[in-house]
């Protein structure tokens, strides 16, 4: 079997806050092959963000700092290479898209041109034939009018129409991995549809997708597998099918609950506050034991079947009953309201 | 913030006091014929030139303590409305009543017992607090403007509020920032609530939240509402949160309400066409290939001026054949499609090129067109229009297809029409309407 496209192993980057250091990584592992897609979910300050800046080094350092870990990519470990390496990597191999666009764009350039730069800095193509191409580009994210639409600046453009750019943008080098931290999140949902038709089609060609997202819907739509993460940790992971047949962390069950039903407004620990051993969940928790505590993270073990999503929780190992974390937290698949 | 007029003079109402009430069968708000216009000014002389219809003729009731979610995407003109019903929007048309009494009406007390009766919560709870005020003092500041001078009394409120809440009396001595978001929309329910209020206008109030923060906000509102009988009105473009919170649905498309009636109903059974393309949209829960709504065309058109007729048929999935048109289903879909892209500039880059020659069949491939079309007249017309498009003559491509592939959609606005208890506002449901050929 071949390396994976992007292989990532004991991760950690922390930040330096006002308040003493957040372990914002803590931990993480995980791969994504060519082709495919790998949803990484969790809520504000789970870490999926800073995971992936800390993947080509854009995480901003200070506050935060890479601490430990690989990143092999294509062969390479990206945080032991240097920065001229890192640059070469970024836009070829590993491109970024972004929630708000305007943070891929520069505002005082055509949009036209910001595609043509980039396919130019790292392709072999110049003048006419990268003009004829980026329209092309602008064609297929989905612009229309694309040549009258080249001249036009990103404040012109509605949300849609600049994440489409930022997509071209981010396409024009022909990256082997797109990691795309939120891009559906703050556009209306006829364009959400648009983007992840769009999005899910780039992974026909081998590309690898490496998605951020809180939206369980999206998940569904999109990945293959999926890892879910609280606290710095990833706390669960498998196939799409699998983890949302049968959610087994209770962070996880926790997580499609709030899809179905008002909880009661109970305590949500600051991130401050989560734990920095064993289970990070383990405060607000409803089967939380002593065994959560200390130590690294509980082992991922199996929550149904052996190739099927494991979970790190202690509920999984022996001398549990696994049943009575599955018993309240039932799957959505197959039960949905359409 | 809740503008709650900082600058009055308040003589004060007792906010203990519960307001008469809206008694039942008469609608705590009811509002007719609503509309936001807004000047688009051009030159020094600030001339008109055209205007924005924000919200155009739009007519809803709410009872008390019935939750009512208008629905719908940018531009849509959802949050114009519900500014315009707590008065900070002037509207330029039509009426609001609270309560029996006309909004624009009141003056002085009434006005201000209004302002303490409609309160506001906005969708960025960082925006309704002051970074340098505690969040007890930013709390209690409503019963201060209505006039509480007690503050003993204001004291024992505000520590009310805060247990309801989910949070503890400690924190009133706190500053915004030691706050989470989940916590701070928290925070700007109690401050809704220390007046009694009868109405909370909600602007999308959970969209900036984490999915179980989120779950936890609606069922603080939710469990506010059946314990204290006050009414809400919901802007929110999540299917979710509608689903699961709100009794009724007004799904707006540019400045119209499209459709309206019980939330579980219109959700599972949507009626109008653009309320199925909303709803379509939305990824399903469950994992795997899925398949979207396709509008015809993918922009929305500019406020400043809508489609005529009905404003969604430039987009409409189902838009309705002319009379003579002997067509199938599909193939018309396809014209229709190739028709208001062309009509609406939405057009692919391949028929954009003036330089060079578009090749005929290029253009019938990416509209997905058949080679021939069995009714001759559409047939002629497409081939008309797609030599047009390869000339370079947009505007003779439009005609020709408008000309011949005209639609009911385009020439009449439709009405509103009953359907199950339900109003829907589409020619497919208007008897008076010809029917659809294709059907």
């Amino acid at each position: 079997m071949s390396d994976p496209l992007l292989a990532v192993e004991g991760l950690r980057t922390h930040v330096d806050a006002e308040r003493g250091t957040i372990r914002a990584v803590d931990g993480v592992d995980f791969a994504v092959e060519r082709g495919e897609t790998v949803c990484l979910v969790g809520e504000s300050g789970s870490g999926k963000s800073v995971t992936c800046e800390s993947l080509t080094g854009i995480v901003p350092q200070p506050p935060a700092r890479i601490v430990d870990g690989t990143v092999r990519f294509d062969g390479t470990d990206l945080l032991t290479a240097t920065e001229s390496r890192l640059r070469s990597v970024r836009g070829d191999g590993i491109a970024h898209v972004f929630q708000n666009p305007q943070r891929a764009l520069d505002p005082v350039y055509p949009v036209g041109d910001q595609v043509v730069e980039t396919m130019t800095i790292h392709r072999d193509v110049s003048g006419d034939a990268a003009r004829e191409r980026a329209v092309e580009l602008l064609d297929d994210v989905g612009i229309s009018r694309p040549r009258e639409r080249f001249d036009e600046y990103p404040h012109e453009l509605s949300g849609g129409m600049a994440q489409r750019v930022a997509l071209a943008v981010a396409l024009a080098a022909d990256p082997d991995l797109l990691i795309a931290d939120e891009p559906t999140t703050s556009v209306d949902v006829t364009v959400q549809a648009r983007l992840l038709e769009l999005l899910s089609d780039l992974t026909d060609d081998g590309t690898g997708l490496l998605w951020v997202t809180h939206d369980l819907r999206v998940v569904a739509a999109v990945a293959d597998r999926v890892l879910v993460m609280y606290g710095g940790t990833i706390v669960e992971r498998g196939s799409v099918e699998s983890v949302f047949d049968a959610p087994g962390h209770p962070y996880t069950g926790a997580l499609f609950d709030s899809y179905r039903e008002s909880t009661a407004a109970g305590q949500r620990t600051a991130r401050e506050d989560v734990p920095t051993d064993g289970c990070r969940f383990r405060v607000e928790c409803p089967h939380a034991v002593a065994d959560c505590a200390g130590g690294e993270q509980p082992p991922f073990r199996p929550v149904d079947e052996a190739d099927g999503n494991r979970a790190s929780c202690v509920y999984y190992g022996p001398g549990y009953d696994a049943d009575q974390i599955l018993a309240d937290a039932d799957g959505v698949a197959g039960g949905d309201d359409d | 913030m809740t503008d709650d007029g900082a600058a009055d003079t308040s003589g004060g109402s007792s906010p203990g006091d519960t307001g008469t009430g809206a008694t039942t069968g008469d609608p705590l708000l009811a509002v007719e014929d609503l509309e936001k216009h807004y000047p688009i000014t051009r030159g020094i002389l600030r001339r008109e030139v055209g205007r924005v219809r924000a919200v155009d003729g739009v007519s809803f009731e709410l009872r008390e303590g019935e939750t009512l979610a208008l629905v719908g995407e940018s531009g849509s003109g959802k949050t114009t409305t519900a500014l315009s019903v707590l008065g900070m929007e002037t509207p330029t048309g039509g009426t609001v009543s609270f309560d029996g009494d006309p909004v624009s009406e009141l003056s002085g007390e009434s006005l201000r017992e209004f302002r303490r009766r409609a309160q506001l919560i906005v969708q960025d709870p960082n925006d309704a607090f002051n970074p340098r005020t505690t969040v007890g003092e930013a709390v209690a500041e409503p019963l201060v403007v209505h006039g509480m001078d007690d503050a003993d009394r204001r004291e024992r409120i505000v520590t009310d509020l805060f247990e309801r809440v989910g949070l503890s009396a400690a924190d009133a001595d706190r500053y915004p920032h030691e706050f989470s978001g989940g916590e701070k929309q928290r925070l700007a329910i109690a401050r809704a609530l220390t007046v009694d209020p009868d109405l909370i206008v909600a602007d999308e109030p959970t969209s900036a939240l984490d999915a179980r923060v989120r779950s936890d906000v609606l069922g603080l509102l939710a469990d506010i509402r059946d314990r204290f009988g006050v009414s809400i009105l919901l802007v929110s473009h999540d299917i979710d949160t509608v689903r699961r919170f709100c009794d009724r649905i007004a799904v707006m498309y540019l400045g119209e309400i499209v459709e309206k009636g019980r939330a579980e109903g219109v959700l599972s059974a949507p009626e109008h066409p653009y309320t199925r393309v909303l709803l379509d949209s939305v990824p399903d829960l469950t994992p795997g290939e899925q398949t979207f709504a396709r509008p015809l065309t993918d922009s929305v058109p500019d406020p400043s001026d809508p489609p005529d007729g009905c404003r969604f048929h430039t987009r409409c999935p189902a838009v309705i054949a002319p009379v003579d048109a002997d067509l199938s289903r599909e193939t018309w879909r396809r014209l229709a499609a190739f028709r208001f892209a062309v009509e609406t500039g939405d057009l692919p880059g391949v028929v954009e090129d003036p330089d060079e020659r578009v090749d005929a069949e290029r253009v019938r491939a990416v509209f997905d067109l058949p080679d021939r079309i069995p009714d001759e007249a559409a047939d002629s017309a497409v081939s008309d229009a797609v030599a047009a498009l390869a000339r370079g003559e947009v505007d003779g491509a439009r005609q020709s297809l408008a000309d011949t592939l005209g639609t009911v959609c385009e020439r009449e606005a439709p009405s509103d029409t009953s359907v199950d208890g339900r109003t829907v506002r589409c020619h497919r449901h208007d008897p008076a309407v010809e029917t659809d050929p294709l059907e």
